[in-house]
């Protein structure tokens, strides 16, 4: 069952399209990924679900609900938007505090379950620093606390993983496992990186130009994106370069094309297109240990998320 | 959530007892949020500053000491209700929801269970309370000089702050609208105060003091303090009718323009 529909959402912000058409489906009690590149429309899409924008046409459902002004609706998640949205006079338990009330007014048990929120995110100890005096990883654990107080049926996370070191990307992405899987929270979460989400989501969709790219498991997503071609330069000196070449030249159905052209010095570089990255790195190393020939410099070209998708998109 | 059975309203607009108290709840700790925000703004601190001027030339010059009830009067309206409490309306005001939405913590407020009417209300009423606090401690502060050196009636103070929350009501209302609505708030703003004061007189001078929004203020007034001002063809009442007809014209407006926007 989809807790979250749009269908056919369509935004115009004056001659730019943010969304066009735009397709998704989050599953109730799963990890949805929410990923493009920067610009791809991620924030829009968020804003129309959790009812700070509506869309131009098509339709969104939140909890089988028109999310825009819910009260209803709003209960019922918890948010973090992409900007650092807290008042920087209050001090963090006091700003938790403050925010939660407007959700669970009457909740008598309130200071407990801020404690249990700051110690889940590792900022129980800054509990009486002000907002004004932390670091952006530390308001960014703040604002994500300050999302679970009412315990959220859905939480709604725009890019929460940024600024974090990898320290506090692990233990939120290790509360954000612990809450879906005890708690059966349904969760989205959005990100320009696809490798940041692939050990934590159960499902992602890929968005870019406002429209769906993809939608699926993780392994399927992941099997997409390597299906792109991948430009690898290798460097070596030319009688090694021929040997390694010539052995690469027999391998069947990795390589796309190759080029040889002449490198610094006394080098050769040859430049690859793989649709395979991995499988060929292996096979590379092995033609090298048994042609006894050595390869200076290796380097995945790399290509910008923006190419990845223009391709996805086709 | 615990629903009780007492329904309030017709059938299509029906809510529980707990949740308009919820909802009643919520709204009080907005305000509280809104308040303390105001408190801990810089701006609030530099209008204080800005309305103990006159005090401090009084205290400097002794100036009006040998005419306090006059004096005090003179200066309540000319420099407090046409000036200093309309550019206290003006600098809250325009910024009420403005600011919320440069430092996003709008996103924080909307994305809650909060109807967005509710949030207009109630930043309105904050406004209101803090204006209403600074012009206790200036118009206060003015007047306890005469209190305490000219031995001028302390029950003025009750006057004044009926006049001031007048005064207060009508511009914080019609800031907080053109803080919403318009781009560039303060400019505007800055423009409705400079018409009070310049333009204003002469649109006066040609269409009557009818056009004058302080002066409908001031006249309003008089039912609180002993001054004279009068517009001709205008009853006290009549001038108080239209300013909560533009006072409550602005909310409603600012409610409306708030409910259509977009939060993108």
């Amino acid at each position: 069952m989809s807790i979250i529909h749009l269908n056919e959402v369509s935004k115009r912000y004056g001659e730019v399209v943010a969304l066009s058409r735009l397709n998704m489906h989050v599953r109730e009690a799963a990890i949805t990924g929410f990923v493009g590149p920067n610009g791809a429309g991620k924030s829009t899409t968020i804003r129309m679900i959790t009812g700070l924008a509506r869309p131009d046409s098509g339709e969104v459902r939140v909890f089988d609900a028109n999310p825009y002004d819910s009260i209803t609706v709003h209960e019922r998640f918890g948010f973090v938007s992409e900007h650092d949205d807290l008042y920087p006079w209050a001090k963090v338990r006091d700003s938790i505090k403050m925010l939660a009330r407007l959700n669970v007014p009457r909740l008598s048990n309130l200071d407990e379950k801020i404690s249990e929120s700051l110690q889940a995110v590792g900022m129980a100890k800054y509990a009486d620093r002000k907002v004004s005096a932390l670091s952006k990883g530390m308001r960014q654990r703040t604002r994500i606390a300050a999302s679970l107080v009412h315990s959220p049926r859905l939480l709604i996370l725009d890019e929460p993983l940024k600024g974090l070191d990898p320290l506090g990307r692990r233990t939120i992405m290790n509360l954000l496992l612990k809450l879906n899987q005890d708690d059966k929270v349904t969760i989205l979460i959005s990100s320009h990186v696809l490798e940041e989400l692939e050990q934590l989501v159960d499902r992602i969709t890929l968005i870019h130009r406002g429209q769906t790219v993809a939608e699926g498991s993780p392994e399927g997503i992941r099997k997409l994106v390597f299906s792109y071609p991948h430009e690898i330069l290798f460097t070596s000196r030319p009688n090694d370069m021929k040997k390694i070449t010539s052995s690469l030249m027999q391998l069947d159905g990795i390589i796309r094309s190759l080029e040889l052209s002449e490198g610094k010095q006394e080098f050769m570089d040859c430049r690859v297109i793989t649709l395979q990255p991995e499988l060929f790195f292996d096979e590379l190393v092995r033609i090298s240990v048994e042609n006894k020939a050595s390869i200076v410099h290796v380097d995945a070209i790399s290509e910008s998320v923006e190419k990845l998708f223009d391709y996805l998109v086709g | 959530m615990e629903t009780e059975s007492t329904y309030i309203g017709t059938d299509s607009h029906s809510y529980t007892k707990n949740e308009l108290i919820n909802s009643f709840l919520r709204g009080i700790y907005l305000f509280r949020i809104f308040v303390t925000d105001f408190i801990q703004s810089r701006k609030s601190k530099g209008l204080i500053v800005l309305g103990f001027l006159p005090t401090i030339i009084v205290i400097l010059t002794g100036a009006g000491l040998d005419r306090p009830q006059i004096f005090y009067m003179d200066v309540f309206k000319t420099i407090y209700i046409t000036f200093l409490l309309p550019l206290f309306g003006l600098l809250l005001g325009t910024a009420a929801i403005s600011d919320e939405m440069e430092s996003h913590t709008i996103l924080q407020l909307v994305s809650r269970p909060l109807r967005r009417m509710e949030i207009i209300l109630w930043r309105y009423l904050a406004t209101l309370t803090t204006s209403m606090m600074i012009a206790f401690i200036v118009v206060g502060g003015f007047l306890s000089i005469f209190v305490t050196f000219a031995s001028l009636d302390v029950g003025l103070l009750f006057g004044s702050m009926m006049v001031s929350f007048i005064c207060i009501s009508v511009y914080s209302s019609i800031f907080t609208l053109l803080g919403l609505a318009l781009k560039k708030a303060l400019l505007w703003g800055t423009i409705l105060v400079l018409y009070e004061q310049g333009l204003g007189i002469l649109i006066v001078f040609v269409g009557g003091p009818a056009l004058s929004l302080s002066g409908h203020i001031l006249h309003a007034g008089t039912a609180f303090l002993n001054y004279f001002h009068a517009i001709p063809g205008w009853t006290v009442m009549m001038s108080t009718q239209l300013l909560t007809i533009v006072t409550l014209a602005s909310i409603i407006l600012t409610m409306v323009l708030f409910k259509l926007k977009d939060l993108s």
